[in-house]
Parts: C-alpha cells; sequence; structure tokens
C-alpha cells in the first residue's frame, strides 16, 4: 500500500495560538486509520487543516495528499481531488435545497475530472439509490442544507453526502457523537459499505461505537497537537479501559 | 435628578460627555471604554448621540417613554461606529396614551473601515388609546461588510394571548391589562425610576 | 490563507448578455421637451382630445416642480433636454406583427421572447414594447374570448377609451411626483389590461420592455384593472443595449384591484447596469401603485439585478376592510450600481394585512437602501404588518442601508419590523468549497439560497431566470 496522505512536521494556528505544534501522520491507500485524543487537543483543527479552512493557518510543515502538495489547493480542490470532511458541526445553508446542492457539487467534480454534467434523470437515480439506503426521506432531500434538522439527522446527512461524492479519504470528525442506537447502526453500515481497498479513512472519535462497524487498521493518539502513538486496533480497547493518561 | 425626564449613568469608563443639557446628549466613547445609561421620557425630547471612538468601545442605551395627554415628544438616537470592533445595543420601549404623540429615530452608522461591529436595537412601542399615535424610523447605515448589525421594531396593543392567558387564570380585563402594562417595561428601567414610573401606571393604566 | 476573503475582494464585471443593438429605423420627435414634442406624441399616437389635455395639464405642472434628491447615492444631473422623448421603430403603427420590422422581431426572439403565435411561449401572452410603442401582443384573441383585454396601451385608448378615462391617474395622479409627472406628460406607449368579474386569467399576461434608440427615454404605462373576483397574474421584463451615456426611465403602473380580486405582479428586472467602472446605465425611476378595494389581494415581487440607479416603491393602498398587500423583492447590486427601492403599505381598511420581506445584496462599489413605509390611519382597526427586511454585503466597498418608517395611528393595529445586516458567512463558503464547489459557484449558491423565499413566490419560468441572473449579475464579485 502506497501512502495516499502523508503530513509532515504540522505547525497550524488559529489567530495566535497555535494548535498544532509539530503533527506528523501517513495514512496509506485503502487504510481506516482512527484518530483518538482528548477534548480540544486539535483534532477538528487537523481536519480544518486538511480541507483548507481559512480560519487556520498553517505555519510549518507540509501535507502531501496523493504525492501533490495540498497545501497549495483552494478547498474545493482539494474536494475535487477526493478529500471529504463529514463536519462535526455541519453548517447550515439557508434556502439551499439539498438536492440542488449536491447536484452542484457533483457536476463540479465531474467538471474537475474533464466530464459532462450529469442530467436531471440520471441524477435523481443516483442520488434515490443512496438516499434510500441512509433511510433520507424525500422530504429532507428538498430541505435547505442542514437547516432544521436533529444532530443525529446532520450527521446521517453528512454520511449520505459522502456516499453521493464517493470521495477517496474519508475524514469523519465525531461522526458517532449525538446518535441514537439505531443511528448508529445506519451510519455504521453506511461508512462500512464504502470501503474499499483505494479508499482511505481518517476516522476521529472517542469511543469504539463507530469502530465496531469499520474495524481501524491503524489508531493514533493525539494530545496537544501532536501525534504521540501509533498502533493497531488495541489502542481503542486502551482508550475505552483508562483514558489518555496512560499516554 | 427632575422627577419629569430622569435619567441615570451607569457606567462611564473612558466616557467623556461633550454636551448635556438633560435633553440632548453627546457621548464620546474611547478605547476600552463602556458607557451605560438610561433615560426616561415623559414630556421633554431627547436627543443622544454616541461616538465610538476606538476599539473594544462598548454602549448600552435604554430607553423607555411614558407620554399621555397632548404631549409631544421627538426622541433620537444616533449611534456612530467610528471605530472597528466597537459593540452598541439600545433597548427603547414605551407607552403612549391620551392625544400623545411620539417619533422615535434610531440610527446605527457603521461607516468603511469599521469592520468587525456589533450593532443593535429593539424598539417596542404601545398605543394604548384611540388617538395616540406611535412613529418609529429605525435605520441601518452600514458601510463595512464584516459586521453584524441588526433593527427590531414593533408598535402595537398589549399581546391578546398574555391578556386571555391571565383572564383564564381568573383576572379580570382591566386588571389583566394592569399586570401586563407594569410589568411591560420589565427591568429596562433602573430601581431608582421606579416611583416615577408607578405613579404614572397608576394615574393612566 | 485568507484565499476566499481576498476573492471576494476581486471585483470584475461580467458581460451584460442582452447588450446587443438591434439596426432598424428608427423615428425620433424632435429632441427636447415642450408642448410641441407633447403635441406631436399625441399626434403620432392619433390621440382623442381629452388624452391630449391630460399629458399637457401634466407637463404644465412638472415645470413647476424640481427633481427630488432624497434618492440614497448620487448620480450626474438629467438634462430633461438632451433626451428623445418619442422614438419609434417604424413609421406606421402594425396592423401585425407582418408589418413589424424583421429585426425587431429578432432581438425578441434573441431575447427568449419570440411574438410569432406558432412559436409563442406556451402559457404567457407578452406584449413586447420596443422603445416606445407596442409591437404586438400575443395570444389576444384567445383572452378576448373570455372577456379579457390584453393590448397596448395605444390601443386601449381607441378601443376603450371609457375604461382608460376612468382609471388612468386614479392611483397615480399626475400631480404625484416628479417623474410620474413626467411620464404622464410623455408617456408613450405600454400595456392595458381589463380583466372582466368573476373571471381567473387563464394565462400569465406579461409585458416586456426593450429601449433600443438612443439618447431616447422610455416612459410606458402599464393600467392594470382586475373587476371584482377576478385573478391576474403579470409579468414585466426588461432589457436595454450596452451604452455609454446613461438612458432614462420613467414609468408608471397602476393598479386597480376591486373587491375579493386578486393580483399578482412580477418584475424581474435586467436594465443595463452600467460597466464596471459605473459608465452609462439605465436610470430606472418608477411609480408603481395599487388600489385595494374589500377582501382583495396586491402582491409585488420583484427581482431587480439591472439599472445604474434603481428608485422605485411598489406600493398597496388597502383602502378596503380585511384587503392584503404583500411585498418580495430581492436587489442586487454590484460594481457602481445603487438601488434605492422598497414599498409602502398605507393602512386605511379594517382588517387590513401586509407582509414585506426584502433580501439586499450588495457587491463592489456599490449601494442598496431598502426603504419603507408602513403606515396605519385612524380607521386601520386590527391591521397588522410584518416586515424582514436582510441585507448582505459582498467585499469592503459596497453598502447596505435599511430605513422602514412606522407610523401608528389606531391603537389596535400592530406593525412589526425585523432587519438584519450581515456578510456571507466564512463557515458557509468554506462548507460548499469542501464539498468541491468553487468560490464563486458557492457565493451563488449561498445568495441564491438568501433569497430563496422571494425567488419561490415568483412564476417558475421566472424563477430559473432570476436565478440565473442573480448568478450572472455576481460573476466577477468573487476571484
Ligand atoms: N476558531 C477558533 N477560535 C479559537 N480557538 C479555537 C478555534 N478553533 C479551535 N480552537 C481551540 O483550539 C483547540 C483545539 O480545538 P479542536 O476543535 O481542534 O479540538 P478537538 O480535539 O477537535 O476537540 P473535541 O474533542 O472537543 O472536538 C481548542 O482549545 C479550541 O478551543
Ligand atoms: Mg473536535
Amino acid at each position: 500500500m502506497t501512502a495516499l496522505l502523508e503530513i509532515k512536521d504540522l505547525h497550524a494556528n488559529v489567530g495566535n495560538k497555535e494548535i498544532l505544534k509539530g503533527l506528523n501522520l501517513t495514512i496509506k491507500a485503502g487504510e481506516v486509520h482512527a484518530i483518538m485524543g482528548p477534548n480540544g487537543c486539535g483534532k477538528s483543527t487537523l481536519s480544518a487543516v486538511i480541507t483548507g479552512n481559512p480560519a487556520y493557518t498553517v505555519t510549518a510543515g507540509e501535507i502531501l495528499f496523493k504525492g501533490e502538495d495540498l497545501l497549495k489547493m483552494t478547498p474545493d480542490e482539494r474536494a475535487n481531488k477526493g478529500v471529504f470532511l463529514a463536519f462535526q458541526h455541519p453548517i447550515e445553508l439557508p434556502g439551499v435545497g439539498l438536492a440542488q446542492f449536491l447536484k452542484a457539487a457533483l457536476n463540479a467534480k465531474r467538471k474537475a475530472n474533464g466530464e459532462e454534467p450529469i442530467d436531471a434523470v440520471q441524477f435523481m437515480k443516483y442520488m434515490n439509490v443512496r438516499a434510500t439506503a441512509l433511510g433520507i426521506s424525500n422530504e429532507m432531500l428538498k430541505r435547505p442544507v442542514n437547516v432544521g434538522f436533529s444532530g443525529g439527522e446532520k450527521k446521517r446527512l453528512e454520511t449520505f453526502q459522502m456516499a453521493m461524492l464517493e470521495p477517496d479519504f474519508c475524514i469523519l470528525d465525531e461522526m458517532d457523537s449525538g446518535l441514537d442506537v439505531d443511528a448508529l447502526k445506519v451510519v455504521g453500515q453506511g461508512v462500512s459499505v464504502m470501503r474499499e481497498p483505494k479508499r482511505s479513512f481518517m476516522i476521529i472519535t472517542h469511543h469504539d461505537d463507530l469502530l465496531q462497524y469499520v474495524t481501524p487498521d491503524q489508531v493514533s493518539i493525539m494530545r496537544d497537537g501532536q501525534i504521540i502513538k501509533t498502533g493497531g486496533p488495541e489502542l481503542v480497547e486502551q482508550v475505552e479501559a483508562s483514558g489518555y493518561d496512560n499516554f | 435628578m427632575t422627577t419629569s425626564n430622569p435619567f441615570l449613568i451607569h457606567s462611564q469608563e473612558n466616557v467623556v460627555i461633550k454636551n448635556s443639557d438633560d435633553k440632548s446628549w453627546v457621548f464620546e466613547v474611547g478605547k476600552d471604554g463602556n458607557l451605560w445609561a438610561d433615560f426616561l421620557q415623559m414630556t421633554d425630547d431627547l436627543k443622544v448621540v454616541v461616538n465610538l471612538q476606538d476599539v473594544n468601545a462598548r454602549c448600552q442605551i435604554n430607553c423607555a417613554y411614558l407620554t399621555n395627554k397632548n404631549n409631544k415628544i421627538n426622541i433620537d438616537i444616533k449611534v456612530l461606529h467610528k471605530s472597528k470592533n466597537t459593540t452598541s445595543e439600545q433597548h427603547i420601549k414605551g407607552i403612549a396614551t391620551d392625544e400623545s404623540r411620539v417619533s422615535f429615530k434610531g440610527i446605527i452608522e457603521i461607516p468603511k473601515s469599521s469592520q468587525k461591529c456589533d450593532g443593535r436595537q429593539h424598539h417596542r412601542g404601545l398605543v394604548l388609546s384611540p388617538k395616540a399615535k406611535i412613529e418609529a424610523t429605525p435605520q441601518l447605515e452600514i458601510w463595512a461588510d464584516d459586521v453584524v448589525c441588526s433593527h427590531g421594531s414593533a408598535i402595537g396593543p398589549l399581546d391578546v394571548n398574555q391578556l386571555f392567558y391571565l383572564q383564564t387564570r381568573g383576572l379580570s380585563e382591566s386588571e389583566a391589562k394592569k399586570i401586563l402594562l407594569s410589568s411591560f417595561l420589565g427591568d429596562l428601567m433602573p430601581e431608582e425610576f421606579s416611583d416615577t414610573i408607578q405613579q404614572w401606571m397608576d394615574e393612566n393604566a | 490563507m485568507k484565499k476566499e476573503q481576498s476573492d471576494l475582494l476581486n471585483v470584475v464585471n461580467s458581460p451584460y448578455k442582452e447588450g446587443f443593438e438591434t439596426v432598424v429605423e428608427t423615428e425620433y420627435a424632435p429632441k427636447g421637451l415642450n408642448e410641441n414634442v407633447i403635441r406631436y406624441i399625441s399626434h403620432k399616437k392619433d390621440e382623442p382630445e381629452w388624452l391630449l389635455d391630460f399629458r399637457l395639464k401634466s407637463f404644465r405642472h412638472w415645470q413647476t416642480m424640481t427633481e427630488p434628491h432624497w434618492f440614497h447615492g448620487t448620480y450626474d444631473p438629467i438634462d430633461y433636454q438632451d433626451i428623445y422623448y418619442y422614438s419609434a421603430p417604424h413609421k406606421k403603427a402594425p396592423k401585425s406583427l407582418d408589418e413589424v420590422d424583421p429585426e425587431v422581431l429578432k432581438t425578441y426572439e434573441k431575447l427568449g421572447i419570440p411574438l410569432k403565435e406558432q412559436k409563442a411561449l406556451s402559457g404567457v401572452a407578452v406584449d413586447a414594447i420596443f422603445d416606445s410603442t407596442s409591437i404586438g401582443t400575443t395570444y389576444k384573441e384567445e383572452l378576448k374570448k373570455r372577456g379579457i383585454l390584453f393590448c397596448s396601451f395605444n390601443e386601449a385608448v381607441h378601443e376603450y377609451p371609457e375604461l382608460v378615462k376612468e382609471y388612468l391617474g386614479s392611483v397615480v395622479p399626475y400631480t404625484d411626483n416628479f417623474f410620474a409627472c413626467l411620464n404622464s406628460a410623455v408617456f408613450s406607449d405600454g400595456s392595458f389590461v381589463y380583466i372582466p368579474k368573476g373571471v381567473q386569467c387563464p394565462m400569465e399576461l406579461s409585458s416586456y420592455f426593450r429601449i433600443n434608440a438612443r439618447q431616447a427615454g422610455q416612459f410606458e404605462r402599464t393600467l392594470i384593472i382586475a373587476d371584482e373576483e377576478s385573478s391576474v397574474s403579470y409579468l414585466e421584463g426588461c432589457t436595454a443595449p450596452q451604452r455609454d451615456e446613461n438612458q432614462l426611465h420613467a414609468a408608471i403602473v397602476e393598479i386597480i384591484v376591486k373587491d375579493r380580486a386578486n393580483v399578482k405582479y412580477s418584475t424581474v428586472q435586467n436594465w443595463y447596469p452600467g460597466d464596471k467602472n459605473g459608465k452609462g446605465g439605465v436610470y430606472n425611476l418608477v411609480t408603481k401603485r395599487g388600489l385595494v378595494m374589500n377582501d382583495a389581494k396586491l402582491s409585488w415581487t420583484q427581482v431587480e439585478t439591472g439599472s445604474a440607479i434603481t428608485w422605485k416603491y411598489p406600493s398597496c393602498i388597502l383602502k378596503g376592510d380585511n384587503a392584503m398587500g404583500e411585498f418580495y423583492s430581492v436587489a442586487l447590486t454590484n460594481n457602481y450600481q445603487q438601488a434605492d427601492t422598497g414599498t409602502k403599505m398605507i393602512h386605511l381598511g379594517k382588517n387590513t394585512t401586509s407582509t414585506i420581506i426584502s433580501k439586499g445584496i450588495s457587491a463592489g462599489f456599490s449601494s442598496n437602501t431598502y426603504r419603507g413605509l408602513v403606515q396605519m390611519g385612524a380607521n386601520a382597526t386590527n391591521a397588522k404588518n410584518v416586515s424582514k427586511c436582510d441585507s448582505l454585503l459582498i467585499g469592503d466597498k459596497c453598502g447596505a442601508h435599511t430605513i422602514p418608517v412606522m407610523k401608528c395611528a389606531n391603537e389596535t393595529a400592530t406593525i412589526e419590523h425585523e432587519a438584519t445586516t450581515s456578510k456571507i458567512s466564512e463557515e458557509q463558503l468554506f462548507y460548499a468549497m469542501q464539498r468541491g464547489l468553487s468560490a464563486e459557484e458557492a457565493v451563488g449558491l449561498i445568495v441564491n439560497g438568501f433569497c430563496h423565499e422571494i425567488m419561490q413566490k415568483l412564476p417558475l419560468e421566472f424563477a430559473i431566470e432570476a436565478q440565473k441572473l442573480i448568478g450572472v449579475q455576481l460573476e466577477g464579485s468573487v476571484g
């Protein structure tokens, strides 16, 4: 397996405060990589920096994605290269219908790949299959993106967007928090069917809930802006049993 | 303190009062300054200009009006966010009865280069009698994009749902009205004004 | 890293797609304005004496008035003697479309509005106005079978003089304001609609205005009468060629909505806005007003994306009891455009209600003002108004202003107004871009989302058109 994502000595600030302090991480193609760490250690910041959120400033280090310098790209270029983030707190877009939004996103990707825009009928088919699988109703597809949805519904919709866009690299930021048992199952299965030899996942989580559906190949423990340990799935049990103090 | 149109300045950290004759005020709020002032208008006009001169200047202006007979008053409040990172809040509430007239004008102005400002204004007016009149002209003048600004203004009678609720609890309509009116100003005005307000309510509500 | 933000500031204009000119033989009135020009216009249109009198009376009054300047912004002074007040693409009024200059017909096809019946848009009857004259009205005969009169204003003057005489100036008197008075003196053509009692108009009626001639003003006049219990949905569209000099457009729309009738008036205003440096563009100074009787309803929807200067306040006089007025507006300004627009809701009758929703978007160096008046008269018992005005700023060189005036003289009436001003949220922009959309697409999508509740009020084809326009107008406001 070759490296899909390589992060070297990454330093990043929000305002004047340094959050990532020399972070190193490699994720191979096809790998499911869990990231665990205490609140505020910088997990969401890492996902924001990988996806190019302008609120964060990279002060040193590099991120290579498929061998290319990700830091040089705009957020949409990164997305169209195959980077997807399921947000810990999905953003509301009032007035923008979900179906309309996804069609625009799908066509942006097709355009980036030199393909023709998808026609309306094909799009509906493509969307309905995925919506049904994740229990997304027609009514939800017509509503504006993330507006007025419950916390759990929003997470389900993020999974659905991921299924629609078929990215090569999926970052799931606390996808499993705030989900009831049934929703966890839907999301867990939704993620596990997407597991493929060439698709990688970075799963940020505090618990083994989601990881029971998608067993990680690698687990990294993050503390104070750095990865302090990487190992196999056994690390998840250690965290569950005795927290982060022993790392 | 006069009893007809009392005012109270709670806080004037780093505030220069440029001019005041009880009816007309110009405040300049400096860096990290904080102005908090309350005004109660019953018979006189009021004109307030607040210049937020430097970063982190803040102001909170509360104004209540209670007018009766054939009094006519004008209330003009203007907040100028002259510097970036400044915050303002205005709360204006009042009641007009008999043949009184109230004209309220409120401006929030944010010039170019005053980014990251937050300006808010709320007005609520109650018209209590057929011949009373309230006019409101809240105005936003915004020339900077990275700001949050809002104003809200409502003019109308007492909330019929609240009235109904109190009546289902056994109060007569006039008792219910009295309760709603006396709580209308809520805690907008300070303790110091409560006797004046109470007296007005007893005579007019 | 603040890429989007700097993108947002980088303002370049987008090409105005309707900016082409049609080369046709044009007949002008002598330049400038005096009683002879007015007589010339009236004569050209073969008008009856009473109408010439109306024009002259208006002109004399106009000479006593001065141009108002409370507009929020500035513009070059208008030289009223440097304008052609009449221009038409042919010497004689065409009897049928076959007599219309083929170049003119082509213009409309190019604009997406074919006029020949076999090709005409289905479900929409169109009155096409080219400079000072109507050049054709589609589906006229079919409508007439139901008693619906839809024709050019000029034709109505000849065919239905009693109706015109009764209602002309009844909602917007010639003394109303400077520009309305000017229009009353020199109005050229426009559309006329009469819906008889109890008739629901089976299709959308539409007028399409095109300014073509150089240095010509356009002064059209629309009169809509919806008799008791009738209903109609009316659409108005407009474009002009790209020119360096400013062009004046001073129109009047008068609507009479009788008891229990229902009128919906939608506008997509796309006059030439001027170039990216603010050169040229149409001065759009318009008076639109409706008189709403008992249990009747008038709804204005406007999407304003064009014009260098927009100055208009579609209004409702809610005269009858239970009358309803609505105003839904999107105003988008970019580059050096200036818009000062809003509405007046005058509540006179009991239980009258009005709703105002306004969305203003400013980009570039533009200035966008919402100005409104809600007035509760002494007899407006239990009247209610709700207004909501939101402004969005794109870039730090533009301005957004909100000036609502509320006057309440009835103790049972309620007025509620809320307004906000903010910029496009960086978070929303990032979220959309994370899904692969470019900064420009993301802004277009978010702005369209911001306007969604207004777009929904437009008839479907118009909504799609308007949505595209917003995208086009924003082009260049982001990198
Ligand atoms: N926009 C911001 N402004 C100020 N501080 C921020 C911002 N974003 C993150 N931080 C701070 O950076 C630190 C790391 O935040 P981050 O959201 O990355 O943590 P996290 O590991 O994802 O935590 P959690 O498990 O609670 O989601 C925190 O102390 C947080 O308060
Ligand atoms: Mg987090």
